[in-house]
């Protein structure tokens, strides 16, 4: 039954949290965006009213057509000078902006929620989705342009075809590797950094904090200056230092480009604005060279130093770090000092909101669909946790950091909150007050299961316990790690589907036998069989798949050196040579299993009703798959049904078999050296890559049908007949905590939805608390979507109707109106774990 | 005041559900255990399936997919002709005993027929209780027997109360307190924190909603609270029935006077109209069918009013069962 409007979501709901109070327990639950003005800072409001209503999201060239120009020019200069005198072309050219209102500057090198444009990665299907499928007609995710970009996007065509490292590496990859890729039947997808850059890390803003860009270039030049003789390495090492400098050179001017704007702005404002103004203008100044001397200087050059680092690449996830301690010695000055009040602090960590959500990345029409977040995926910001020492680290900036969750409800950047035993009870609190308002801010980890992974996979204890989230999902090091985080998606339950049927793919059995000979279902003898059959598929698409990464690990480290990255990761600068050499103390590649439940809830069925009871006959069950189940309702509701084990209910038959999936798949990745001197590390969940998986991917025995999501993550299945636990988050936390999580080092999350009414009043707060410590124990990572269904399903025939609403989706939040229709569907068929 | 003593694991009673994340019942995180069986029959009972101890058969006639697709109940059935069918789909059964077609719904694909209650042993649903030791740990919730009537399976209940005590989980009880004293001496030893339904304090009134007369059950409530035991006070508040000012002052009365004062919290339900898919599929009438509820906010707000005009009495009255137990 779908819910009137005016039931599921009465005019009066929308109201100013002035009016109820803007203190924690008045934050709301489940109401996510549909509080009207949530800041106390009425500047803030009004930049997220301009925000949410007023600034289109539009395509913009400017980048493009600079990279593209620097580039001709610089054809025949070494790679590393060639992307620092695109970069520095960008930054001393590209339009500035500087929204009315704001504190702070520096834009994506395109305009507020404009998208820019990185053709040196990939660019043949902007012109394809140009001529035949225009960003402004797509029925979400528009992205508007005028007929100059569009001709100016067109005109740089032929330049770029052929050089893209795109073309690289379609180039590289054999037959093999191409029919398991994204370009095949995708078992794996290895699309993300085969489009774009490869981000997923935190820079080490402490270096740019302590010593400046002139502190920096001081140290580069010096280094440079000492090279003695002629010898390759030697030679390598010049290109690579001048390269520095002139993206530092570049840097300091872009910066000052800043000042002069404000300065010229300044002159035709008025009062407390135009103070404003003058003081953007001499932090900018100031920031151009020198260390930062407040906390909003101390912001601003962050915020430089990242939104650089995006502008060079177009990387997901280049994350902020620990933020609450990397401001904290400037927030406890400016107190001291009475330079700042905690209210201003507070205003610019809001308008920082603001600023971060404006910068957009562009994504194909297909990745959309799957991934519909319109954000550059995201700046993550790491709160609490333990220090260096173990001792606790929250403080009264952490708390401000969630105080701005809930007065901007943008979504970015996103927050993530690491839990440890001692954690104090009103931080927990807190934060467990902001994950039940529904935005899906933040996410929450857990310090004793992380630090151990990390620590098992060589990081430093003090590295391990200073650990900060990458993106959706990733622990990383600060500074010190270049992880490809997000290497692939993997589908075990594709290599599930091959161990059944011989090597062959259901639906493309005319492309041959893809995968090694290992049998069928029906002449397998035993569950065991079908194991091996399972082991030696897992073996050789691992391989197979390792093959298509390290390809594009090659590509990015020959065409797209990263030289003002390399200026903010320890062992660069030092060692003199690039990031993307291996340069960092710490270098991994992170693939992530896909259909977790989906495996082991087939397994059970095969197990239980053709091996154990014989209910049913292993050619009756391939049957069934290969017509979609057509013919076979009985079995079909049956598989779907309580009457077979099934994972996410605390029964150990399934959840066994749920932890041997995952098993087999860490043990093929883990410890495989990589391009970089470093090695593969497991992670287990999809963020929402479930849904394209599952597009293409025939029936599967757990019930599934052909073209349905894979399971989410590390959750259980959710078929269009039903959800597949039925007994509660307690059930499904502890299904997912048999898994091995201590192993899958690159991450792994559990979303859990839950109805507003199971967490209201003080009660739910102190009970969210204790489900997270609970899971605590043995899981990583959790998430939370707390939206009533009925308010769901009303924005599901209206998404216009709720501007602003946030849901997490996997991994991150998203506003409802951007998701496509498959995800809207997939989310509200997660269950609602909920208890009127 | 507790006491720990052995606990019988393979003595077995009738279970029809087990909740858990149940964080309404009690303080915490806890896990209700539904016992069938009931010894009040009130008219805006939600759920039938409580009432009778034995295990019964239901039918959904809704999730039939057909015994054109799916003939697995009448395969297995002492007489697949007792059916009744209709539009090729399962409604009902013409058969003297329905406990001869309990198989017919462990075949079912789609629970279309299904079983209220299980037999099932102290061991095991204390495995399922124990699943949960952390999230208690953490929360300060644990066992929460329910039903039906908590107590009406005596020995069974006292025998779980027990196994949870001996393993270091607190418990509550959810009992109408319509039985023999002698119930409650068995269990409140082993009860951590009782809570007690009062559905009206006028023994016609309470006679003709619930089928009994209240003396026995005002009688057991002095003797819970007498016990030391902490009570909380639930009231399923039915507009027009019991949710009625005269009816609540005087239970305020009651609760401020005769039991001076001593609950740690009366908590006000609000009436849903729940269960009428449930009373059919037992082929049962529904006694509510005809009531009209207010709609859920003016009765809300009704429910907080009466709340707010107990605790002029000096008692912690609130709406709904989401506020902290001060215990």
């Amino acid at each position: 039954m779908v819910a009137t409007a005016e039931q599921a979501f009465p005019p009066e709901r929308v109201r100013s949290l002035g009016e109820i109070g803007f203190d924690e327990d008045s934050w709301g639950v489940g109401v996510s965006g549909v509080v009207a003005e949530p800041s106390p800072f009425p500047r803030i409001n009004r930049l997220r009213n301009w925000f949410l209503d007023e600034c289109p999201f539009t395509v913009d060239a400017e980048r493009a057509v600079l990279v593209t120009q620097a580039y001709q020019t610089h054809e025949d200069a070494p790679q590393p000078i060639k992307v620092a005198e695109a970069l520095a072309h960008v930054l001393r050219n590209v339009t500035l902006h500087l929204v009315d209102e704001q504190l702070l500057v520096g834009d994506s090198a395109a305009p507020p929620k404009s998208c820019p444009v990185y053709p040196e990665f990939s660019y043949e299907w902007i012109v394809h989705e140009l001529e035949e499928l225009p960003f402004r007609e797509r029925p979400n995710n528009r992205y508007d342009f005028d007929d100059e970009t569009e001709s100016a996007l067109l005109g740089i065509a032929d330049y770029w075809r052929g050089r893209t490292l795109s073309d690289s590496m379609l180039g590289r990859m054999t037959p093999e590797e191409m029919v398991g890729d994204f370009m095949g039947i995708m078992l794996y997808s290895t699309s993300l950094y085969h489009v774009g850059g490869v981000g997923h890390l935190v820079p080490g803003f402490d270096r740019v904090l302590k010593t400046g860009y002139r502190g920096l270039r001081q140290d580069v030049q010096g280094r440079l200056d000492a090279l003695v003789g002629d010898d390759p390495d030697a030679k390598e090492k010049r290109v690579f230092y001048r390269a520095q400098l002139i993206t530092l050179d570049a840097t300091m001017d872009y910066i000052r480009r800043y000042a002069a704007l404000a300065r010229e702005k300044a002159a035709a404002a008025g009062g407390r604005r135009r103070d404003e103004l003058l003081q953007i203008a001499d932090n900018c100044e100031w920031i151009a060279e020198n260390p930062p001397e407040s906390f909003w200087q101390a912001f601003q050059l962050v915020h430089f130093a990242w939104s650089l680092v995006q502008i060079e690449s177009n990387g997901h996830s280049v994350s902020l770090g620990r933020l609450d301690q990397t401001l904290y010695p400037y927030f406890c000055k400016d107190l001291a000092e009475g330079t700042a009040s905690r209210e201003f602090m507070q205003e610019v960590i809001e308008c920082h909101a603001v600023l971060n959500a404006s910068f957009m990345k562009l994504r194909d029409w297909v990745t959309t669909q799957a991934n519909s977040g319109r954000g550059l995926g995201t700046a993550t910001v790491t709160l609490g946790g333990v220090d260096a020492d173990g001792r606790d680290a929250s403080n009264e900036l952490s708390s401000m950091f969630i105080d701005m969750i809930a007065h901007t409800r943008l979504g970015n950047p996103w927050t993530a909150v690491r839990i440890h035993q001692d954690t104090p009870d009103w931080f927990a609190k807190k934060v467990a007050k902001s994950m039940r308002m529904g935005t899906g801010e933040p996410k929450i980890f857990s310090d004793s299961v992380i630090i151990p992974a990390m620590m098992r996979r060589g990081i430093s204890a003090e590295d391990a316990r200073n650990f900060v989230i990458v993106g959706c999902v990733e622990p990383s090091v600060a500074g010190r790690e270049y992880g490809w985080h997000d290497s692939a998606y993997f589908s075990i339950a594709r290599v599930l589907e091959l161990a059944l049927n011989d090597g062959f793919s259901i639906g493309h059995e005319e492309k041959g036998r893809l995968g090694p000979a290992t049998g069928r279902l029906e002449d397998f003898q035993s569950f065991k069989a079908l194991q091996k059959a399972y082991e030696e598929q897992m073996a050789y698409w691992i391989e197979v798949h390792a093959r298509s990464t390290d390809i594009m690990d090659d590509v990015h480290r020959e065409l797209k050196p990263l030289p003002y990255l390399s200026l903010l990761i320890e062992g660069c600068t030092e060692r003199g040579c690039d990031v993307g050499t291996g340069a960092a103390p710490y270098n991994f590649t992170g693939p992530q299993a896909v259909g977790v439940g989906t495996v082991a809830d087939s397994l059970a069925v095969i197990k239980q009703l053709v091996f154990e009871e014989k209910r049913i006959g292993a050619g009756d069950l391939m049957k069934a798959i290969k017509s979609d189940w057509d013919g076979f309702d009985a079995l079909y509701y049956l598989v779907n049904s309580d009457k077979v084990h099934q994972y996410g209910n605390d029964d150990d038959y399934a959840d066994e078999l749920a932890r041997y999936c995952t098993d087999v798949y860490c043990e093929a990745v883990e410890g495989r050296p990589n391009p970089r001197g470093g090695v593969y590390q497991p992670g287990v969940y999809t963020v929402s890559a479930n849904v394209p998986f599952g597009m293409v991917q025939a029936a599967t025995p757990d019930g599934r049908k052909a073209h349905e999501p894979l399971s989410d993550c590390v959750g259980p299945v959710h078929t269009c007949v039903g959800s597949h636990d039925r007994k509660g988050p307690t059930a499904v936390i502890n299904s997912a905590a048999k898994l091995d999580q201590e192993r899958m080092s690159n991450g792994t999350l559990l979303n859990l939805r839950f109805c507003p009414s199971s967490l209201s009043g003080e009660s739910g707060v102190e009970n969210l608390v204790s489900l997270a410590k609970g899971y605590f124990r043995n899981g990583m990572h959790m998430q939370l979507n707390v939206i009533g269904r009925e308010l769901l399903e009303d924005a599901y025939v209206h998404p216009e109707k709720y501007r602003g609403l946030m849901v997490r989706v996997a991994g991150y939040s998203a506003p409802w109106a951007d998701l496509s229709d498959e995800l809207r569907r997939d989310i509200m068929n997660r269950t609602e774990l909920s208890f009127d | 005041m507790t006491v720990t003593e052995r606990y019988d694991p393979d003595l077995a009673g009738t279970v029809f559900d087990i909740q858990r994340f149940s964080v309404h019942d009690g303080p915490g995180i806890r896990t209700v255990v539904f016992l069938k069986g009931c010894s009040l029959r009130c008219i805006w009972c939600s759920n039938p399936e409580s009432m009778r101890s034995s295990e019964e058969l239901g039918f959904f006639p809704d999730r039939c997919i057909g015994i054109d697709k799916c003939d697995e109940c009448r395969k297995v059935a002492p007489d697949p002709d007792a059916f009744i069918v209709r539009d090729q789909r399962i409604t009902g059964l013409e058969a003297e005993r329905a406990e001869d077609f309990l198989e017919c719904a462990a075949v079912c694909p789609t629970n279309a027929l299904t079983t209220w209650g299980k037999k099932r042993t102290v061991g095991e649903v204390m495995r399922e209780v124990l699943a949960d030791r952390q999230f208690y740990e953490e929360s300060g919730g644990g066992l929460t027997l329910s039903g039906g009537e908590a107590l009406i399976q005596t020995r069974f209940a006292v025998e779980l109360l027990k196994a949870a005590h001996a393993e270091g989980i607190r418990t509550c009880v959810e009992t109408a307190l319509n039985y023999r004293p002698d119930v409650l001496d068995q269990a409140l030893p082993h009860v951590d924190l009782a809570l007690c339904d009062l559905k009206h304090l006028d023994p016609e009134a309470h006679l003709r909603f619930t089928g009994v007369t209240n003396e026995r059950i005002l009688a057991n409530l002095m003797r819970v609270v007498e016990s030391g035991t902490p009570v909380v006070i639930r009231i399923p508040v039915v507009p027009e029935h019991n949710g009625t000012e005269g009816n609540l002052r005087a239970t305020a009365k009651f609760i401020a006077e005769e039991l001076g004062g001593r609950v740690v919290q009366i908590q006000l339900l609000p009436f849903r109209k729940l269960g009428e898919k449930k009373y059919a599929s037992l082929g049962m009438p529904y006694p509510m069918a005809e009531f009209h509820a207010p709609p859920r906010e003016l009765w809300e707000r009704e429910i907080r009013g009466f709340a707010e005009m107990m605790s002029s009495y000096g008692l912690n009255a609130v709406g709904g069962s989401g506020s902290k137990i001060p215990i």
